[in-house]
C-alpha cells in the first residue's frame, strides 16, 4: 500500500513574504502613482513586515496584512511629500509597459491616465476590490471603515472613471441591435460564472 | 435587462479588465535589484542574530 505523501511544511513566513512583491510593487504603484516612489514605498513595508513578522499569525492572509503596512505607511509618510513627484501628467502611463489593444478594448494608455485622476481612496478602492480580488469586506478592513463605505468607493471610483473616459452608458454604447446586444450580454454571465 | 443596464455592466466589465491588466503587468515585472538587495541584507542580519 503507498504511503501517502507527506503533508509540506508550511512555508516560512519571511519566505512568503517575498512571493508577495510583484502586487505590492503593484499596489504602491496604484497609490503612488510614481514608480521611484512605489519602489521606496515596497522597500520601506518589506523592512517593517521583516522586523514584524512574529506578529504575523500564521494561516491568515499574508497578502492582506502586506497591504495593510503598505497603505498605512503610504498614508502616514508618503502622502504629504507625494505631491512633490507625483505623475500628474501621466508621465507614468505612457511609459507602460502594457500595450494598447485594438479589439475594442479602451487603450491602456488613456485608461491609467484617467484612473491616475482618481483621488487616493478611489484609486485604492478599485485596487483592492477590483484589480486585486480581495471581498468588500476584507478591503474594507484593510482600510478600516464599514463595508457598505469600501462599496461606495468602487461604485463612485467606477462612475467617475466612466465620465473621466467618456463612457458614460447610453452615448458610448448604443445598443439598439437585439443580436448584439445577446451576445454580449452573453459573454458576460460566462466571464462572470 | 435594459439596454441602460447592459452597458454600464459593460463598462464596468472594461474598467475591470484594464485594472487587472496593468495591475498583473506591474505585479509580474522582475523584481528590482534593489529590493534583492534589502532581502539578501535581512536575511543576513537574522543570520548574525540566530534563530528568532
Amino acid at each position: 500500500m503507498a504511503h501517502p505523501d507527506p503533508i509540506p511544511a508550511p512555508l516560512d513566513p519571511r519566505e512568503e513574504l517575498v512571493t508577495h512583491l510583484g502586487v505590492l510593487r503593484a499596489f504602491a504603484l496604484n497609490l503612488t502613482r510614481n514608480d521611484a516612489t512605489a519602489d521606496d514605498l515596497v522597500q520601506d513595508t518589506v523592512v517593517k513586515a521583516w522586523k514584524n513578522i512574529d506578529k504575523f499569525e500564521e494561516g491568515t492572509n499574508m497578502r492582506a496584512w502586506l497591504y495593510t503596512i503598505l497603505r498605512n505607511t503610504f498614508y502616514s509618510d508618503y502622502r504629504k511629500r507625494r505631491r512633490e513627484v507625483q505623475d500628474s501628467e501621466g508621465h507614468f502611463a505612457a511609459t507602460l509597459s502594457v500595450k494598447p489593444d485594438h479589439d475594442g478594448r479602451l487603450a491602456m494608455t488613456d485608461f491609467m491616465v484617467a484612473f491616475h485622476k482618481l483621488g487616493d481612496e478611489q484609486r485604492e478602492a478599485l485596487t483592492l476590490v477590483g484589480a486585486s480580488g480581495f471581498a468588500y469586506h476584507e478591503a474594507a478592513e484593510m482600510c478600516g471603515v464599514a463595508t457598505g463605505t469600501m462599496k461606495s468607493r468602487v461604485n463612485r471610483a467606477r462612475a467617475r472613471l466612466g465620465e473621466l473616459l467618456d463612457l458614460q452608458g447610453d452615448d458610448t454604447l448604443d445598443i439598439t441591435d437585439k443580436s448584439t446586444l445577446a451576445v454580449i450580454t452573453c459573454g458576460l454571465a460566462v466571464r462572470r460564472s | 435587462m435594459s439596454a441602460k443596464d447592459t452597458a454600464r455592466r459593460i463598462k464596468d466589465q472594461m474598467i475591470e479588465d484594464n485594472l487587472k491588466r496593468a495591475f498583473t503587468s506591474k505585479a509580474n515585472e522582475a523584481v528590482p535589484d534593489e529590493l534583492l538587495a534589502l532581502l539578501d541584507k535581512l536575511k543576513a542580519q537574522d543570520d548574525s542574530n540566530g534563530p528568532s
